[in-house]
């Protein structure tokens, strides 16, 4: 009788056991619209008159550690160049939410103004970043020894914003849900320690030097309105410890609307900004048949982007009229597949 | 045989038959979570929802003209496929004369004749056919549609045309799309529009007297919108882009669904679940960003379940929780009909009232905050009460307005289904 029973409770045990499991691998897929573990702002910049506002939320009822890294992009073109981290570590009391600009960071002052800029409980000591900074953000759960403790809880936004003409763009931080595993310094990014990362980018776009319809109805153009685009990518496989690069391919394939298919490559690496179908980018596969080389007869056009290990990207696109008004608009990739990394912790 | 032996047997085959079972069970459900599907503003899905259009071509709104740039691209590059979409109209109108655009749209009661009030009444519905190529982008301007047959090329490169006499500029001809030709577009206007766009992915739309397409099983749709603010008159040009909220259909074998009738839940349904909560970080309103820059932020909510075409309005309560840096929490609710626009201040104040609302930066005292947004489920299943939502930024730098656009965030899962029927 009593082998019966035990039977039975190792039988529901099991059942129990993978439908968790199961669970667990359905709802903790990586993406831009749902909390996670890991978060990745692949752009955060700060310039003469262009500056970074990075929000991070801590959406579990409970308190959150957090270890951040800032990821500088390479100083040169050279192939070897690398990429400069500096760590911070955050607290987050339950659902706090918490900003700061990149250009001033974050102060340790509990006696701030009601209304001010660091008004509310100080998450902890935030480097400011230096003019000329180009890079990324990354942050990882962690627990009160820093050990990698993933909760599911951490989001993000990062919001650009242009000093001198009041523009703004924004964009979602890209989260990575811890699935299981161990709690090493060693974050496999493989879909049984966190959850993986896309395969694949998609990128609706418009060409380099492609006109802008609605600048051109409404605006002060008489065709000489254009339209440009940024891409930045940041690879998953990101090496804190050793500050070992990530270099590789970009494979891709662009279509325009009369389905005319270019295709090509480009490197990248630890940090990659391209703005697609300048002169500077070579890509002539991205530019506007308005331009000399170009390719693209269209002002809708899409590209699949497939990389030798994976990345994670945003794109920015600016539209400028005749007189040199600018408006720029940051949007997340769109992704499919999935494809296995590494994050090491130092 | 003893009675022992046939005991032992029985147990034995009970054991063999429950053993059975548990493998059956955990591989569906192996199998279920490996085709999870999910709502997502990244990933190719079979239906798109595009929470916000806005269409106002004289500035009645704030003073600028604005229009929405929309792109869909087929990401099969094998296959042709299909969309059959609608805008649904949730234009505030007066009641009775007065408004902005002569046709009556307004954004407060100010804006009506006396003693008429502004409000969303019902969504009305247009629909029309995209049929893309394989892999192939196309985008319009809403204002616009596409009313055209091809493209300009020379100078005027990509703007649309039907003959040559369409092309601005000198020397310029027009290029038939011919077969990749999407379809026509309804242009929205000549007044103010602020909506949704909704599209399907469906089987054929090659008989139109036997009616529109029925849904099918596939996920190959991406999209973004760009909503304008342009004029020449102050220097603006301001644009802001999200992506679309893709419902994935949980099946990806090509075959084409029962009827018009979707069903959305993460139970056994034909698409991915509408979610439980919305999760928005955000600035409180009127908070100061440095630089003399101020924000304020709008949200865009849609319900997951509408009856398109029957122009049938579901009204569901919104329990929103809001929280600042010290981790203080305040509460407010709020109702959905058919489409709601609204200043986050204005959720919990009427106009006028916004420095005292919980949304804003003189009651919170810290620049950001976190809302989680929850349907009330009615709890017999009609409606399902689902939501989705995309937030847009307005930041003030003395005369100068620009704005961004953002998606939000989802968690957890409803476990009543939400269903659109067309």
């Amino acid at each position: 009788m009593r082998r019966k029973r035990s039977g039975w409770l190792a039988g529901v045990g099991f059942v129990a056991a993978l439908a968790l499991a199961a669970a667990s691998e359905g709802q903790t897929r990586s993406g831009s619209d749902r909390p996670g573990s890991i978060l990745m702002f692949p752009k955060v910049v700060r310039s003469a008159s262009r500056d970074t506002i990075v929000q991070i939320t801590n959406t579990g009822n409970s308190v959150n550690y957090v270890h951040c890294f800032y990821l500088e992009g390479p100083q040169s073109q050279a192939a070897n160049a690398a990429c400069q981290a500096v760590d911070f570590e955050l607290v987050l009391t339950r659902q706090q939410p918490t900003q700061w600009r990149a250009s001033q960071g974050r102060r340790v002052s509990p006696g701030d103004a009601f209304g001010s800029p660091q008004a509310g409980y100080d998450p902890g000591l935030i480097p400011p970043l230096p003019q000329g900074f180009e890079g990324a953000l990354v942050c990882v759960e962690v627990n009160s020894n820093g050990e990698p403790f993933g909760q599911n809880r951490l989001k993000g936004e990062a919001t650009i914003v242009d000093d001198g003409t009041g523009d703004v763009s924004k964009y979602n931080a890209f989260a990575l849900a811890k699935s299981g595993g161990d709690t090493d310094n060693n974050l496999n990014l493989d879909g049984s320690d966190y959850e993986t990362c896309p395969a694949t980018l998609h990128l609706n776009f418009s060409p380099w030097g492609s006109l802008d319809p609605v600048i051109e109805d409404f605006g002060n153009a008489n065709l000489n309105s254009f339209i440009s685009t940024n891409l930045v990518l940041l690879p998953c496989d990101l090496d804190f410890r050793n500050g070992t690069r990530t270099n590789g391919t970009v494979s891709f394939l662009v279509r325009d609307e009369f389905e005319s298919p270019f295709s090509g490559s480009f490197p990248f690496r630890c940090w990659t900004s391209i703005d697609l179908g300048s002169p500077s980018s070579g890509l002539s596969q991205f530019r506007s048949t308005l331009l000399t080389g170009g390719a693209i007869g269209t002002i809708f056009a899409q590209a699949q982007l497939t990389p030798t290990r994976p990345l994670v990207g945003v794109a920015e696109s600016f539209h400028t009229d005749q007189a040199g008004v600018t408006g720029a608009a940051a949007t997340n990739l769109h992704t499919s597949g999935s494809a296995n990394a590494t994050v090491r912790l130092p | 045989m003893r009675k022992e032996d046939r005991d032992m047997d029985g147990q034995r085959k009970s054991r063999l038959v429950f053993s059975l079972g548990c493998l059956v069970t955990a591989l569906a459900l192996m199998s279920s979570a490996s085709v999870a599907q999910k709502v997502t503003s990244e990933e190719p899905a079979g239906y798109l929802v595009f929470p916000k259009i806005v269409v106002d071509p004289s500035g009645g709104l704030n003073g600028t003209p604005r229009d929405t740039v929309i792109r869909i691209t087929n990401t099969d590059g094998n296959n042709p496929r299909i969309a059959h979409c609608f805008y649904v109209d949730g234009t505030p109108r007066c009641s009775i004369g007065g408004g902005l655009d002569g046709f009556g749209a307004c954004r407060t009661n100010e804006d009506c004749a006396p003693g008429g009030i502004c409000a969303v009444r019902e969504c009305a519905v247009i629909n029309f056919d995209l049929t893309l190529t394989p892999g192939q982008p196309v985008g319009w301007r809403a204002s616009e549609g596409v009313t055209t047959t091809g493209l300009c090329d020379g100078t005027a490169a990509g703007l649309p045309c039907s003959s040559d006499s369409d092309c601005p500029g000198s020397g310029n001809s027009c290029v038939q799309l011919g077969a990749d030709d999407f379809g026509r577009v309804p242009p929205l206007g000549p007044g103010i529009f602020i909506g949704e766009l909704k599209c399907v992915q469906v089987d054929r739309t090659t008989n139109i007297t036997a009616g529109p397409g029925t849904p099918v099983n596939r996920n190959d749709l991406i999209g973004n919108a760009s909503i304008y603010a342009v004029t020449p008159a102050d220097s603006t040009v301001d644009v802001q882009s999200y992506n679309a909220i893709g419902v994935q259909a949980a099946s990806e074998d090509g075959t084409t669904q029962g009827d018009t009738s979707m069903n959305l839940s993460d139970s056994g349904g034909e698409y991915a679940g509408c979610p439980a909560q919305v999760v928005v970080n955000h600035f409180f309103d009127a908070a100061d960003l440095g630089g003399g820059r101020t924000v304020q932020s709008d949200i865009t909510l849609v319900p997951c379940s509408e009856q398109l075409e029957l122009n049938t309005v579901f009204s569901s309560v919104l329990q929103i929780l809001v929280f600042n840096e010290f981790e203080q929490r305040f509460s407010t609710s709020t109702t959905l009909g058919c489409y709601r626009e609204s200043r986050l201040s204005n959720l919990d104040r009427r106009p006028g009232q916004e420095s005292t609302s919980i949304f804003n930066v003189n009651v919170q005292g810290t620049l950001a905050g976190q809302t989680v947004i929850r349907p009330v489920l009615s709890g017999d299943g009609d409606p399902g009460n689902g939501i989705l939502a995309v937030v847009e930024e307005f930041h003030r730098t003395g005369n100068q307005r620009r704005s961004a656009a953002f998606n939000v965030h989802w968690r957890g899962s409803k476990n009543q289904a939400d269903t659109v029927s067309y």
